[in-house]
């Protein structure tokens, strides 16, 4: 296993699922699988890329096959600036409601 | 084959016999050494109570000897003292003789034998007893009636005056004599009157016949002016039956332990030969898997790229390290007509058939609508339907290209599809990032945008898949570090392949624990465009952006 998955609860849109580690081919299943759990409990995922260091293309999978399978209620967090890079490479930043940390500015990306 | 015994087996039982050998031979040396040992000290104790009984027996005879030298020779008190002897049984026979005359004065009980066999016999008896001082041991064993002779005559210097007690006693029959039971009871003894063991001298024995090859041990007590000798012999284990036993004990052992030894290194030998035809099937099981791999592989990349007139190409693949599955890399080059050209590099999410079949469906689509369509955003978005229709749950990312030949220059109409924007290096070492990001193909609704831009002599062109850039750790390169390696390169190489290769070894050479992606490399040199004015070109490339050709209407 090579990322950690950590939740808190955040009123605003649903639980924070915080990822920590590479998210790759390894990670793919993992990370889509722990999503659907908290996502079963709760109204929405925020999913916080702010510790991952490394995204491949197995790890975009992983965001967009969630996306796919529930729409809005899949958020992005706060992301690194190689993950904000391969995002923007992949073209999907913009498929992706994006959540700022409290006191920051909320809302959507363009 | 398989049924075989192995060699090592073969050798530890043979070498755990020989060594069974050995020690029960030892065992068996020992054994009979201890055995006859006992067997002597036995003996020796047997003949010493023999001994003592034969001294036993000389008394009455010295006492009657002694008498006939008082009385000079009278019958009375002769008769009186040997009658009480012959009575007791103790002898057969007591005779008083004249050692002079040789004549016989009284005789008390039987007949003795010695007078039958003749006056040689006699004559020599007495001879012999006056020539001993104390018991002599008179030989009659030949004699009829199984009796022994003693004799003791009276001392003195000359025969005159001197008198022979002369008894016979009556032996027991020469063999199968019962044994008294007690500590000898084991053994199986002859009686000889010395110094030999011939069936002659026998006087007695508890076997039913002499041993045929002869005695075990053998003790000698004086008796008289001879000798009696006690031979024994048995089949008794006098050291103990674990002794007598313990060398075929040690043997049978031995076998068990040669059977066991050899079937536990069979055993081993069989698990071991049995791991090593599973390691050489594993071996060309994944020898085979290895080579299928690399045959699907180069089906994905062709090695055959048309090539427009005054470019120059070179592609390259390095699989990731480390991984024998089949990488999702793709790249083609491909001729549209006389002077038109589809050029293309993507790149499939995942590794293993499943995403090379996805790569072969991606590369051949890609062909087929380049042969229809216009705009490589349509062409893009024609991929993505067919990546959607096939239900993958994966994605592709391509970039896509239209390279047309016009008059002073090349004109490149490219589309991205999620892919990292190609990189055009100008004769000057200026990099430039070509075309407009798009979004991944066949997983979500695609924005593709067509872009142009114009290739001049000396420029060089490379699209890249993210292997090259994207790796997790150190070996990342960014942005402005793939710019300078890349106008580094350039500058000095305007061969493609060896531009290709000096990029390829460059970027590997910063991953010191292996590549973990697969990367592949696409590189077009622009030899000669013809004979325009470069300004005018440079103007006339400046065309795009085409705009989103491929959003549907």
């Amino acid at each position: 296993v090579t990322v950690e998955v950590r939740c808190e609860p955040d009123g605003e849109h649903g639980v924070v699922v915080r990822v920590h580690g590479d998210l790759d081919l390894d990670a793919e299943e993992q990370l889509v699988r722990e999503v659907e759990v908290v996502l079963a409990g709760t109204t929405g995922v925020v999913i916080d890329l702010a510790e991952v260091d490394f995204i491949d293309s197995s790890g975009v999978r992983a965001l967009l096959r969630l996306r796919r399978a529930h729409a809005d209620r899949i958020r992005l967090g706060e992301v690194t600036a190689a993950v904000k890079r391969v995002l923007d490479i992949a073209g999907v930043t913009e498929l992706f409601e994006r959540v700022e940390p409290a006191g920051d500015v909320g809302g959507s990306a363009p | 084959m398989h049924r075989r015994v192995h060699l090592p087996s073969v050798a530890v039982f043979i070498v755990c016999i020989a060594l069974t050998s050995v020690v029960g031979v030892l065992t068996v040396i020992v054994r009979d050494d201890a055995e006859h040992q006992l067997l002597e000290d036995r003996t020796g104790e047997a003949a010493a109570v023999l001994a003592a009984a034969v001294s036993g027996a000389q008394v009455p005879l010295a006492g009657a000897a002694q008498l006939a030298e008082v009385t000079s020779g009278a019958a009375a008190p002769f008769e009186a003292v040997i009658g009480r002897a012959v009575e007791a049984g103790t002898f057969a026979s007591g005779t008083l003789v004249d050692a002079e005359s040789g004549d016989v004065v009284t005789t008390v009980g039987e007949r003795p034998a010695l007078l039958d066999a003749g006056a040689d016999r006699v004559s020599a008896a007495i001879e012999q007893a006056t020539g001993t001082q104390g018991l002599a041991v008179i030989d009659t064993l030949d004699l009829a009636g199984r009796r022994l002779g003693y004799a003791w005559a009276t001392p003195g210097d000359d025969p005159s005056g001197r008198w022979v007690v002369y008894v016979e006693a009556a032996l027991p029959s020469k063999y199968d004599v019962p044994t008294e039971s007690g500590p000898f009871d084991v053994l199986d003894y002859g009686l000889f009157l010395g110094p030999g063991q011939a069936e002659a001298d026998l006087l007695w024995s508890n076997m039913p016949a002499l041993p045929d090859n002869g005695f075990d041990a053998a003790s000698t007590v004086e008796f008289g002016d001879r000798e009696l000798v006690f031979a024994t012999r048995t089949d008794d284990a006098l050291a103990g039956w674990l002794l007598h036993w313990l060398p075929w004990l040690l043997v049978a052992g031995g076998i068990a332990f040669a059977c066991l030894a050899a079937l536990v290194t069979e055993w081993l030998m069989r698990r071991r030969s049995e791991a090593e035809h599973l390691a050489a099937d594993v071996e060309r099981l994944y020898s085979a898997q290895r080579n299928r791999t690399e045959t699907l592989q180069r089906s994905l990349v062709p090695r055959v790229l048309d090539v427009p007139a005054g470019v120059r190409l070179a592609a390259a693949y390095w699989p990731a390290d480390a991984d024998d599955e089949v990488g999702g890399d793709f790249y083609d080059v491909f001729s549209l007509g006389p002077d038109r050209w589809g050029v293309t590099i993507g790149d499939v999410c995942g590794k293993g058939i499943d995403a090379a079949a996805l790569t072969a469906l991606t590369r051949h689509t890609i062909r087929a609508a380049a042969r229809h369509l216009e705009s490589p955003a349509a062409v893009l978005r024609w991929t993505h339907e067919a990546i959607d229709a096939d239900h993958a749950e994966t994605f592709a990312t391509a970039c896509f290209g239209f390279l047309r030949s016009e008059p002073g220059r090349f004109r490149l109409d490219v589309a991205l599809g999620g892919h990292p924007r190609p990189l055009l290096v100008h004769a000057d070492g200026t990099v430039e990032e070509i075309g407009t990001p798009g979004t991944v193909l066949g997983l979500v609704e695609p924005r593709l945008t067509s872009a142009s831009c114009a290739l001049l002599t000396g420029d060089t062109l490379l699209l890249y898949t993210d292997g090259l850039t994207d790796v997790p750790g150190d070996g990342r390169l960014d942005a402005d570090a793939l710019h300078e390696l890349v106008a580094t390169v350039a500058h000095e190489e305007s061969d493609p392949a060896a531009f290709a290769d000096r990029v390829g070894r460059a970027v590997r050479a910063r991953r010191p624990s292996g590549a973990a992606d697969d990367m592949a490399l696409l590189v077009l040199h622009v030899d000669d465009v013809g004979s325009l004015d470069e300004a005018a070109t440079r103007h006339l490339a400046l065309v795009g952006p085409a705009g989103d050709e491929g959003t549907p209407a």
